[in-house]
């Protein structure tokens, strides 16, 4: 019998539960890998790190803020590849991973907002300021927010697609201007810790190594984010494939009768 | 300092309650296409056996 290729194909493009046993395992390896380095970190960030002798007990916070920042421009760094691979060879794998990025990174860069006013109200007595950190990372998100925004609301995904790669590949330069805002104006946010603006030994060993661990549990913790969204994104357009096939095989009917 | 608490436990409040709804819902939604590609690949199927029957 005569396989019907395209009503096989969405299920073959659909989610990582759909992709076999391989899959799976990988899947529920990451998921559990991750439980435990979230777990261990809870432990490292209550437990273990001493409290900052000037800022007490609220600067904990620091431990999940710096990393959340970091993987927001890990993410839009993504979504800038994505969008120039997607722009030269329009290929739609790199689109999805974009788009995907891009709403991940929105998430994240939702929570470095959040999480630094909650951080500034008793340490600097307002949940807000204009400072030049806070400024553009408000910007970041208002661009990655906009680069949704036009793919939801454009008249056809293609279109959609190809505006936002513009915008996230432009977006991106925002990302360096973040980083070293604080270096650039005078600035009441606190330097960076890492990278490359970052003064050695600014951190104590035991605050450095809770710090890194984060960095790494955050990012596998984007990881998985990202492996579902990219699932979802690859169901979405499985069914919007099976939904076109289906119109077309109803107007063929019609058409033969 | 430890009258802080209260913005610490805010902080990584907010953060997991965001994740997990943020999962919740894309697993939802994951789940919710995978029914309805699966009625659209039955729909498909039937169409394509119902000629076939007829002759």
């Amino acid at each position: 019998m005569e396989r019907t290729g395209p009503s096989r194909a969405p299920w073959r493009a659909s989610s990582g539960t759909a992709t076999g046993a391989r899959g799976w395992m990988w899947r529920e390896g990451l998921l559990v890998l991750t439980g435990l380095m979230v777990l261990a970190d809870l432990y490292l960030v209550f437990m273990w790190v001493p409290t900052d002798a000037t800022l007490g007990i609220v600067q904990r916070i620091f431990y999940f803020h710096v990393p959340l920042a970091w993987v927001a421009f890990l993410a839009f760094f993504l979504v800038f590849l994505g969008s120039v691979i997607h722009l030269v060879r329009g290929s739609r794998r790199w689109d999805r991973l974009a788009q995907s990025a891009a709403e991940v990174g929105v998430l994240f860069t939702t929570l470095v907002l959040v999480t630094g006013a909650i951080w500034a109200r008793p340490v600097w007595g307002v949940w807000w300021t204009w400072d030049p950190r806070l400024t553009t990372t408000l910007i970041l998100w208002f661009i990655y927010a906009g680069y949704l925004m036009v793919r939801a609301y454009s008249p056809s995904p293609a279109q959609g697609a190809r505006y936002a790669a513009a915008l996230g590949i432009v977006g991106f330069v925002d990302v360096p201007i973040v980083y070293f805002s604080v270096q650039w104006w005078r600035a009441i946010h606190p330097a960076p810790v890492v990278g490359p603006a970052s003064e050695p030994g600014s951190l104590a060993p035991a605050m450095l190594i809770t710090l890194v661990f984060s960095l790494v549990t955050f990012t596998l913790f984007f990881v998985v984010l990202l492996k579902e969204r990219l699932a979802l994104k690859a169901t979405e357009e499985a069914l919007g494939e099976a939904r076109e096939l289906a119109r077309r095989s109803t107007t063929d009917t019609r058409s033969s009768r | 300092m430890n009258d802080n608490l209260s913005y610490l436990f805010a902080a990584y409040t907010v953060i997991w309650l965001a994740f997990f709804a943020y999962l919740f819902f894309v697993s939802r939604r994951q789940r919710e296409l995978e029914r309805e590609l699966r009625a659209v690949q039955r729909t498909l199927e039937e169409s394509k056996r119902r000629p076939a029957d007829g002759r």
